[in-house]
């Protein structure tokens, strides 16, 4: 009952605010994680898991790698939140950056085993734990991210890091600049250098190609 | 103003909800090389937002993480924290279990059952469901339930239209399909999805049951089918077709196990019946 009444209570207090998504709604709500508000934690949780899983789904290639590396960034947040600090630092950027150098983390030791470059992992997602009737929307998920992938191979590491931190993690150019320790002109170029080069490495009747591929997988959902 | 910054100008303004093509309008002289940009944005957003997130293991990152906190509970950093009260120590331990049976006796008082794909706390509905398939112990029971997540998905999708969400309600009217398949399933009912198929089925669950789960159905799916009709003659044209799709599928895929549930024991002219293989040749 007792956590029920909280359950209540700070849903109805977020509907009220009406500011679910400001800088201030989600300070109130690190500042109860900070304190043990277990709620608090649980809506951090969901609302950077998806994301998150995404952002490092993009870097290695592999779901259920993703979806360990991603439980384990919020295991490190556990750890480390109290030490987490406002201090012209948005807590996206904060966990996004523990989502990286745990991604890094990982590729480290992989290629200590196995000499996998970083960027250079296995680009096919594993498909056997998924459903039958999810496959063909994964094959199709992994021509596109085959494709993106292959371009952002090409561009430098800060301009791939940005691409995704911006179109995959979807943060803001304050919070990336915050993720790659830049000045936001400084990510603005990098993002405008980033797609500027995709665009090239991606032609456009490539593009068109995989909208019409995401076009025709829904006519035939439908 | 830099074209970088003119882009940044752009990519914000669609990112909440403006039309790209009233964007470079603005920048006319930058037309050319903003498109491009743009589409390649949209793309990688686009195939981001299209990796389907698994919600077993998303639970699991749930429990591995209370778990964490159960661990520093026991350290020495948290012992000032809130984790260490004693009333607040079995909350966070059984956090996940409680919150979830929270919700569930909660019923209308708790937000979280109104809510739709998008909405804060929409994970904590898709888990008690997830708990509440996990603790139905039959499969006739099991199917039960998906055809109630199924209509909830259609309670869903119509909150969805009626709020101008066509595209997230369409994505969404395709969990309804699988909710029915599930439950067809369950209950040894195959529903063909393509022509070519030859449906079958095998005599297993009581008919008893399946009859009431058949009526169920026969309810949902009229129900969704008046409240998208209704929606349909309120929208604007183009949302019409994307509502009309919505409607004519899972009025088909309502309707299709619906009849391959039958009101009688089959005949065999319809439906073939498989004798399910004799396990002890494997």
């Amino acid at each position: 009952m007792v956590l029920q009444t909280i359950v209540v209570d700070l849903e109805r207090k977020l509907e009220m605010q009406g500011e679910r998504d400001t800088p201030h709604s989600e300070k109130e709500i690190v500042g109860k994680a900070q304190q043990g508000d277990a709620l608090s934690i649980s809506i951090l949780y969901e609302r950077y898991y998806d994301r998150i899983f995404r952002y490092v789904s993009f870097k290695t290639s592999s779901f259920v790698e993703s979806e360990d590396i991603t439980a384990e960034v919020f295991v490190k947040m556990i750890q480390s939140i109290q030490s987490f600090r406002w201090q012209g630092y948005q807590f996206s950027s904060w966990i996004f950056k523990i989502a990286h150098n745990l991604v890094v983390d990982y590729y480290r030791k992989k290629s200590r085993g196995t000499a996998v470059p970083l960027e250079e992992a296995s680009s096919l997602h594993d498909e056997s734990s998924l459903n039958p009737e999810d496959v063909e929307h994964v094959v199709d998920i992994n021509l596109r991210m085959q494709s993106i992938q292959a371009g952002l191979r090409e561009l430098t590491d800060l301009q791939k890091e940005v691409i995704r931190l911006r179109f995959v993690a979807g943060l803001s150019i304050a919070e990336t600049a915050s993720v790659v320790d830049k000045k936001e002109n400084a990510v603005k170029a990098l993002q405008h250098s980033g797609l500027k080069k995709l665009k090239k490495l991606l032609p456009a009747n490539h593009l068109q190609k995989l909208e019409g591929q995401s076009e025709m997988n829904m006519e035939q959902e439908k | 103003m830099a074209i970088e910054d003119i882009l940044d100008d752009c990519l914000r303004r669609v990112a909440i909800g403006e039309n790209p093509d009233e964007c470079v309008k603005r920048y006319p002289d930058y037309a050319e090389e903003l498109i491009p940009l743009l589409e390649i944005a949209a793309l990688t957003a686009q195939t981001s937002k299209s990796i389907p997130v698994n919600p077993e293991a998303r639970i699991n990152g749930l429990k591995t993480m209370m778990q964490e906190i159960e661990k520093q509970n026991s350290g020495s950093w948290w012992k000032t924290s809130w984790f260490c009260k004693p009333i607040a120590k079995p909350i966070v331990v059984g956090f996940a279990l409680v919150l979830i049976t929270a919700v569930a006796a909660g019923g209308t008082t708790v937000a979280s059952a109104s809510s739709v794909p998008g909405d804060n706390l929409y994970w904590i509905k898709t888990t008690k469901e997830t708990i509440f398939l996990n603790m139905s112990g039959s499969d006739v029971r099991r199917a039960k339930v998906h055809v109630n997540l199924a209509s909830e998905r259609g309670e869903e999708v119509r909150k969805l239209i009626s709020i101008g969400r066509i595209d997230e309600a369409h994505d969404l009217a395709g969990r309804i399909s699988r909710h029915l398949g599930k439950s067809a399933t369950l209950i040894d009912v195959m529903v063909p999805i393509r022509q070519i198929e030859m449906p079958y089925r095998e005599r297993q669950s009581p008919r008893h049951y399946m009859l009431k789960i058949r009526s169920s159905l026969q309810q949902d799916g009229l129900n969704l089918d008046k409240q998208l009709f209704q929606l349909w003659i309120d929208a604007s044209p183009r949302d019409k077709t994307a509502i009309y799709q919505i409607m004519k599928r899972t009025r088909l895929e309502y309707a299709l196990l619906i009849e391959a549930i039958g009101e009688r024991e089959p005949r065999g002219h319809i439906f073939w019946i498989v004798k399910p293989p004799d396990r002890n040749l494997y």
